[in-house]
């Protein structure tokens, strides 16, 4: 039992006259305790979506969320049920995330009653801010006294406050200059190993996750295409898509070379096409593609991919699909 | 550079109006060229003045901003233009991309009328002439079935459509400058892709110069001849590109790279920068960059370095210049 367990989560959103646009499209993912799973992709294909459903700020059309093993009921309300508490959000933009009216100690305080309410002892605040590496004493400043990544800092210590079991981070580091992303990202890697926490973090830079996450699950068009080591998805990555990905990132190596661009746009959501939802843009494409959908599956040790094209050149590996490991 | 550059920026420095009657300087005593056909890449942090530095080429400041020094483009120079004479140049002979496209563009009009309106109002033709030249520019940055593309409006295109057809717009003048300001970064990786190949072909059919603004070093990489590094309102280092990412001689060009993703033997590292960059109403004595340089030494707080000259086409505004000879 892994500590956040997503299965066959579907999200289906009202689009225009009274079509369903499926954003989650039967999504399966796991996040054990001291483990950063990454979920990665590009903009439209539901990552936010699911990171939202598996806090419970969205309800999910169909499928479960178990948290701790229990299941997670989307947020009423009332506010959450006391067990679910220990699931924290962060988000991307810590300018419009925290209240620019409040002084930040106060902020980071809130955090904390979710604790309290539920007999716990917060952290505390001053506690919070030093774990982020900041000092006790900014406890009475405004956010707009803070730089984009000392802000992210304190989205993360209001989070800690609560004493979370695991966090959802939805690009918390996108919206900072590069200087600071790598420090805000070292930060949530210590905090998970030193906590034993879980962490979901939802990006859409690759490059990033690969330095940070211990598992990488690839997200296109509402699917997870692909999952796997961070290190093994990057090195030899089994989907189409996944390629693509990679080779459409510039490196800043000197060389001048051009990445690579995969044509096409992504396709309307509320219309994905038939057969594998990536068959229009794939460079590999073959006739099954455009009539069945190809399912997830285990086609390397503790990887999995959900492609006619890698499973015919990775022969099925006779071990049940499996989602749920440690790096 | 043998031949005199396109445009050429001397010692330029913009004031801005700041709190109790007082000035800010966000850019200082900055000097750059881009020759013919070549493109320069302008990278930084935000608050760096990048984009300043951009916004001066057009003559378009914030309220209240001065400029002194040079720019000198065409044989004149544009500080010393009338509004009326850098309303001209202004589209016509430098034009301007944004990072977003989806405000770039009126949402409300058909590209046509965005694309003819500015050909007709630069060029002075007909109505006939202008549709013409507007499927030619939209075939030009490569959007599939450009008759029929401009019947329709901004929302209905992708964000990398629209992001050609406000390059289309861009170059509607033949412009020989074009400033790309973060023009890939609203995108997404493969879509940025295919507007890096663009820019890189309009260079190539075009001769097109480009200033190209990014935070992103990846990006400065795959398209810039050239390099420039600005860090609190100042250059630090200036090259080809191929120096200054491969050995970087300026500190915080080295220490910018190392806070990239970047794979050493079979793991990725990240090694962040300390502190955070200073505001420029409030910078560091000094070397604006001494309290976060693990190199710095007694005089760096004392004296502010100028960028000099290190060897052919390479400067460095640091006095120490510890990172001589080392590989990067």
């Amino acid at each position: 039992m892994s500590l956040l367990e997503i299965r066959g989560l579907e999200v289906t959103y009202a689009g225009h006259a009274g079509t369903r646009v499926r954003a989650v499209a039967h999504a399966d993912l796991d996040v054990e305790a001291g483990q950063i799973v990454a979920l990665v992709g590009e903009s439209g294909c539901g990552k936010s979506s699911l990171g939202k459903a598996a806090v419970g700020l969205i309800a999910p059309s169909a499928g479960s969320i178990r948290f701790g093993g229990e299941p997670l009921d989307p947020l009423k309300r009332g506010g959450r049920p006391k067990a679910q508490r220990k699931l924290q959000m962060v988000f991307q933009d810590p300018f419009s995330s925290l209240n620019p009216r409040r002084r930040i100690g106060d902020l980071i305080a809130e955090g904390g009653r979710v604790a309290s309410e539920a007999g716990e002892t917060p952290m505390s605040v001053g506690e919070c801010l030093e774990r982020v590496g900041l000092s006790a004493a900014f406890a009475d400043r405004f956010p707009h006294q803070f730089s984009g990544g000392q802000r992210q800092r304190i989205a993360i210590a209001r989070a800690l406050a609560a004493r979370p079991r695991c966090i959802v981070a939805d690009e918390p580091i996108s919206a900072l200059d590069a200087s600071a992303q790598a420090a805000v990202a070292n930060l949530l890697v210590s905090i998970v190993r030193d906590l034993d926490m879980g962490l979901l973090f939802i990006s859409h830079d690759l490059a990033i996750v690969r330095s940070i996450a211990d598992v990488t699950s690839v997200m296109y068009l509402g699917k997870i295409v692909e999952s796997g080591s961070s290190a093994a998805v990057w090195r030899d990555p089994l989907h189409p898509y996944t390629r693509s990905l990679i080779a459409a990132i510039p490196r800043p190596d000197g060389k001048g070379t051009l990445p690579r661009d995969l044509p096409g746009d992504v396709p309307d959501p509320a219309h994905p096409p038939a057969g594998c939802r990536f068959h229009p843009r794939c460079p590999s494409v073959m006739a099954v593609c455009r009539e069945r959908e190809p399912q997830r599956e285990a086609l390397q040790p503790l990887r999995t991919a959900a492609c006619f094209v890698a499973s015919t050149a990775n022969p099925a590996h006779d071990r049940p699909v499996a989602t749920n490991f440690v790096a | 550079m043998s031949e005199a550059p396109l445009v050429s920026i001397e010692n330029l420095t913009i004031s801005l109006p700041g709190n109790n009657g007082g000035r800010l300087f966000p850019v200082r005593d900055v000097s750059l060229s881009i020759g013919a056909g070549e493109i320069v890449g302008l990278a930084g942090e935000s608050g760096s003045g990048k984009t300043i530095t951009a916004l001066s080429l057009l003559g378009l400041l914030p309220p209240g901003g001065r400029m002194s020094g040079h720019i000198r483009f065409g044989g004149q120079d544009l500080l010393t233009l009338r509004p009326r004479e850098m309303a001209d140049v202004r589209g016509r002979d430098i034009a301007m991309v944004f990072q977003d496209p989806m405000t770039a563009l009126h949402p409300m009009l058909s590209i046509e009328k965005q694309l003819t309106e500015h050909l007709r109002h630069h060029r002075g033709i007909d109505a006939r002439a202008a549709r013409t030249r507007a499927i030619e520019l939209l075939e030009l940055v490569r959007i599939p079935d450009a008759a029929r593309a401009l019947k329709r409006y901004p929302h209905q295109f992708s964000g990398g459509m629209r992001q050609r057809i406000a390059i289309a717009i861009a170059l509607c003048c033949e412009p020989q400058l074009l400033i790309a300001d973060e023009p890939t970064t609203a995108l997404d990786v493969t879509v940025q892709a295919g507007i890096l190949r663009l820019l890189q072909q309009l260079r190539g059919e075009l001769g097109l110069s480009v200033l190209l603004i990014t935070h992103d070093m990846g990006v400065m990489s795959a398209l810039s001849d050239r390099v420039v590094i600005m860090y609190a309102g100042r250059v630090v280092e200036t090259g080809t590109r191929t120096d200054v990412l491969q050995h970087p001689r300026h500190p915080y060009t080295h220490s910018l790279l190392g806070a990239l993703p970047h794979e050493q033997g079979d793991d990725m590292l990240l090694q962040p920068m300390r502190g955070t960059p200073p505001s420029i109403g409030a910078l560091p004595p000094g070397c604006p960059f001494h309290p976060r340089c693990d190199w710095a030494e007694g005089r760096c707080r004392d004296i502010e370095p100028g960028l000099r000259v290190v060897e052919a086409d390479r400067g460095i505004a640091c006095v120490v210049d510890p990172l001589v000879g080392v590989p990067a």
